[in-house]
């Protein structure tokens, strides 16, 4: 059967979709203008514009995960919590049936207790978007850094108290002006955000740690993740910005 | 006189001194429009970083032309002392209640006879107050049973009988006779046993919809913690006793015993623990995770509004979760 997940994020908007062999492809659309381009608005729901999402392959099977799978009422074969999707993802990704996942995204962070192949416990920050995807964009734009630059700092991190995606960004301009070099505070954001997840992971003693999320992506998270858990194996998950996606198109009712 | 009190307090000594009731925080919720109430005293100063219970009693006292109000100082919210100063400033004359964090009986023996002396009520008139009120206890902890056992009554309804039962809706005559024909006819219907058993504790919920959320998820709320002791269901002995074994106001540690017996009594498989923002309470989350040996998610809500969509992603997770384990 030919099939989709989508992961609708606040900030950018994940798809899959399979042939009947198995082959995923993917598709990663900025939130807004998926709305603009892709979504029909219908009396009480809103349809996708299967031809022009899906490229002209026409999925049989549509599973909806993410933020705004309810909020924006798409039409689609069944919906599935985030948590529960990306336990799926994880589990069909790593093959591994016992691990913690931390998943980092635009304005969520969670953290997932899988156990033989069962969600056991979870955490997902309530309102505040601390620490999150969203954060670390923030700061890098206040820095004057792109993206993937920004996320390869890791010397020398200085102390950064708040993760606060909007406050966040008179502490980091209070260092600047205090003359900090700029790499250095990037550091410090980067070692932050790590930071802010262990307790979360300290939780339980379980050996795997898999990171997936657009955060996952950022190389000195990663290393500070490795630095803040040396006697567990941290690793990131295969294609870690569509691993709910992943869930979702593997999800059965 | 309208009495109104900002937290559940020996409601049988202000009716024998016959007087009405008003729990304030029950006159919030309850108003048409509740962020209203919530807003009008933000516009008044209250920072937003308050709680939005305390917020809403302010509004709520004046609106409702209160004479006098019953506040509680110990065993309920750490702002209540502000909150009696701002009503002073509002000209409404301010009784402070407290149940003393010692539990010890003598303390709030004499707690109890300050407030009969202060509405000029016996001993006698107090008890004979008590013993009209326990048929109307009785009913309650009926349809209690009827919520975790017989699965008649459902999680919002349990909510709404037993979070009134702190003033009776200000007329107790009245409410046991609507409360009677609620059962009745609660009794006639199928028990519906479908959905994931959980346990509501902590302070009742400022969200407008949750009970709703939670039954749409699949969630079938057996329990509601603060509401139950609201009613009082220890009521079996005297006034002094009845008060003493109302949990809410005493240290978690007395409130954790309470909701291990009903979490095995009621067969419950999750809890869900709501916290007030800015609310020291929240802090005792921490040991009410570690005490309970079933999962635990806490929500936190703020002000009168449906719930976030981040929270009903959660209590989706969690519901899930629990009913595959």
């Amino acid at each position: 059967m030919k099939r989709a997940g989508l992961d609708i994020g606040s900030r950018n908007i994940k798809i899959v979709y399979s042939s009947e062999s198995g082959e995923f492809r993917f598709k990663k659309l900025d939130t807004v203008e998926f709305f603009k381009e892709y979504v029909i608005n219908g009396e009480k729901k809103f349809f996708l514009k299967y031809e022009k999402l899906f490229d002209n392959f026409i999925p049989e099977y549509v599973v909806a995960t993410g933020y705004g799978k309810l909020a924006l009422n798409i039409k689609t074969d069944a919906t599935i919590s985030e948590i529960k999707a990306h336990a799926l993802g994880a589990l069909y990704q790593t093959k591994e049936e016992t691990f913690v996942l931390v998943d980092i995204g635009g304005q969520d962070t969670k953290v997932i207790t899988v156990m033989n192949g069962k969600v056991v416990d979870f955490y997902m920050n309530n309102k505040c978007a601390a620490g999150s995807g969203r954060y670390v964009e923030n700061m890098a734009n206040v820095l004057g850094f792109d993206i993937e630059t920004f996320s390869q700092k890791k010397d020398n991190p200085i102390k950064i108290d708040s993760t606060c995606a909007t406050f966040g960004e008179s502490e980091v301009l209070s260092r600047v002006f205090e003359g900090v070099p700029v790499d250095e505070i990037a550091a410090g954001v980067n070692e932050a955000v790590a930071k802010k997840i262990i307790p979360f992971v300290r939780k339980n003693e379980l050996k795997k740690i898999y990171l997936s999320g657009g955060v996952a992506q950022n190389e000195a998270v990663f290393w500070f993740m490795k630095k803040f858990f040396p006697e567990r194996e941290v690793k990131i998950v295969p294609n870690p910005q569509f691993n709910a996606a992943i869930g979702a198109i593997n999800y059965e009712k | 006189m309208k009495i109104g009190i900002t937290s559940t307090v020996p409601s049988e000594v202000v009716y024998a001194a016959g007087h009405t009731l008003l729990d304030l925080n029950n006159i919030y919720v309850t108003a048409e429009n509740p962020l209203e109430l919530f807003e009008e005293a933000e516009a008044d100063g209250f920072p937003s970083t308050y709680c939005g219970w305390i917020k809403g009693l302010y509004s709520s006292a004046i609106k409702e032309n209160v004479d006098t109000v019953i506040a509680v100082v110990e065993g309920d919210c750490s702002n209540t002392h502000a909150l009696m100063e701002l009503y002073s400033y509002k000209n409404i004359k301010t009784i402070p209640f407290a149940y003393p964090f010692s539990r010890k009986r003598e303390n709030l023996e004499l707690n109890i006879k300050n407030l009969m002396e202060e509405f000029g009520v016996t001993e006698n008139e107090v008890e004979k107050k008590r013993e009209e009120f326990v048929s109307i206890r009785e009913k309650l902890v009926k349809l209690d049973k009827m919520t975790y056992q017989d699965m008649k009554v459902s999680g919002f309804e349990n909510h709404v009988w037993l979070v009134t039962s702190s003033d009776f809706n200000g007329a107790p005559e009245k409410y046991e006779r609507d409360l009677e024909l609620f059962l009745k006819n609660a009794e006639k219907r199928v028990p519906e046993t479908d959905g994931v058993r959980l346990g509501y504790v902590g302070v009742p919920p400022i969200f407008t919809n949750i009970y709703d959320e939670i039954e749409s998820l699949g969630g079938r709320i057996v329990f509601n913690e603060v509401q139950r002791q609201f009613s009082m269901p220890n009521f079996k002995e005297d006034l002094i006793t009845q008060y003493l074994e109302y949990t809410y106001p005493y240290d978690i540690f007395l409130r954790i015993k309470d909701i291990k017996r009903e979490i095995k009594e009621r067969n419950i498989s999750g809890i869900i623990h709501y916290v007030q923002s800015f609310c020291y309470r929240s802090l005792e989350d921490l040991i009410l995770r570690k005490e309970l040996n079933i999962p635990v998610l806490t929500i936190e809500g703020d002000k009168p509004v449906p719930i976030d969509a981040r929270t009903r992603i959660r209590l989706e997770a969690f519901i899930e979760m629990v009913g595959k384990l």
